[in-house]
């Protein structure tokens, strides 16, 4: 919790305005039964100036791995596709997709190797899935660290998220069950929040594989 | 006079004969033609490609096509070891397309870089050439697609194409029977009766016959 990455004042890069990196978001992720519940917010803000209103933070890694992106925009999109395109040549070269858990650490050790060289990549990551053994979700910190969770919320709107995540889930939930815990926590940080807004994007992970969810399909668990 | 052969022409990729052969790359190719049969035909509704599968005593028969990217697959006949190099450095050059362009690799583009790749082989000393050629096949934003590339580096776009054990007699026959409104049934037709033509006498079961069908919808 102590991660400079939950402060939208904090820069890690000093005295320099252009490369001043802004990290209002939340991001959250969650295990039910059977699948995993992502949701994520759609604001970039630069300090108080809304950048842009239609960010996409829930990426798809391959089939049944998402990943979502907190922080520097140009590094979290670099990873996402570096990501991507290792875990396809993986796939491609043995006829079957590597785990939930090789995904999240090809990353990690990407990261962790950046951070060793004094520069690391400004981000704070989930990666989640589902494979054959079961239902995943890791958080990835700008050094490298990794580790596994049930349920986990990264971005300056995480505390807000957390408390929602901390008082209401539970272990097996239902699929409607889990969608509408991350959707509550999202629609909690985005209230209180500043720098988290302007709607969200929900996925759903399952054993169909991903699926996005409508604006239609949102707004009934938010009014459910 | 002594041939080229005695002259020692043939021992480096780094000397032509006197005719302006390169006969080390030609010996390549020789090598490709002792490879099974692999056999690729390309129409308006997309590509198909078709492979002999020679299975050798108890071992677990091996892949014949490989998957290049989501819609691009390559098949090689000739050296395996070499073959799988190549393909596993297709695959790398379709990624690092699509991390640099965020679009799929043209199939054009990509032979073009496998070829600029084996060619060095021809050219540098102390290198072998390939001893394959490859077929890429599949579908990019131009359609349906057949390259070929042979172990000299060149690339050729294809109609239809067998290469390997026998290919005079798939050519052949697929030279009769092609045109270029065949449906992907008929090609797979085509494709598996052009690979019993190149095994000649030899009786093949289903599970000699590899078929990798990519469907295209203008």
């Amino acid at each position: 919790m102590n991660n400079p990455m939950n402060n939208p004042n904090f820069s890690g890069m000093t005295n320099n305005p252009f490369m001043d990196p802004k990290h209002g978001t939340t991001t959250i992720a969650l295990k039910f039964k059977g699948g995993i519940a992502a949701a994520a917010d759609k604001r970039a803000s630069m300090g108080t100036f809304i950048a842009s209103k239609k960010v996409e933070k829930l990426h798809e890694l391959n089939a049944f791995t998402i990943a979502t992106i907190a922080g520097l925009v140009s590094d979290a999109q670099y990873l996402v596709h570096l990501t991507r395109a290792n875990l396809s040549l993986y796939e491609l070269g043995r006829g079957y997709p590597p785990s939930t858990k090789m995904a999240g650490s090809l990353l990690a050790s990407i990261m962790y190797e950046q951070y060793r060289s004094y520069f690391p990549y400004w981000v704070s990551m989930i990666v989640a899935g589902i494979d054959d053994y079961g239902e995943h979700i890791y958080t990835l910190d700008m050094a490298g660290g990794i580790s596994a969770e049930d349920f986990a919320s990264t971005g300056s709107g995480s505390l807000v998220a957390y408390g929602v995540l901390e008082s209401t889930w539970k272990e097996n939930l239902p699929e409607e069950e889990g969608l509408k815990i991350a959707i509550t926590a999202l629609a909690t940080a985005i209230s209180r929040d500043t720098a988290t807004g302007d709607g969200m994007d929900v996925v759903l992970v399952n054993k169909k594989g991903i699926k996005r969810l409508t604006p239609e399909d949102v707004k009934k668990y938010l009014e459910a | 006079m002594l041939g080229p052969q005695s002259m020692g022409y043939d021992r480096t990729t780094t000397m032509y004969s006197p005719e302006g052969r390169i006969i080390q790359t030609e010996y390549a190719r020789e090598s490709v033609r002792r490879g099974s049969i692999a056999v690729g035909i390309k129409s308006k509704h997309g590509v198909v490609l078709a492979g002999l599968l020679r299975i050798v005593d108890l071992n677990e028969p091996d892949l014949k096509i490989h998957k290049i990217s989501d819609k691009i697959h390559a098949i090689f006949a000739g050296v395996a070891a070499d073959g799988r190099l190549l393909i596993t450095r297709s695959r790398l050059e379709a990624e690092i397309f699509n991390l640099t362009y965020a679009e799929p690799i043209d199939i054009q583009g990509l032979s073009i870089k496998i070829g600029d790749y084996i060619q060095v082989f021809t050219q540098q000393g102390g290198l072998r050439p390939f001893g394959v050629g490859l077929l890429f096949g599949g579908i990019d934003h131009k359609g349906p697609s057949l390259h070929f590339v042979d172990p000299g580096g060149g690339v050729m776009s294809c109609k239809a194409k067998a290469m390997g054990e026998g290919d005079s007699e798939a050519i052949a026959y697929l030279k009769e029977t092609y045109n270029e409104d065949l449906t992907t049934d008929q090609m797979v037709e085509i494709a598996k009766e052009a690979v019993r033509k190149a095994a000649r006498d030899i009786e093949l079961v289903d599970e000699n016959i590899v078929v990798e069908i990519m469907p295209y919808k203008a």
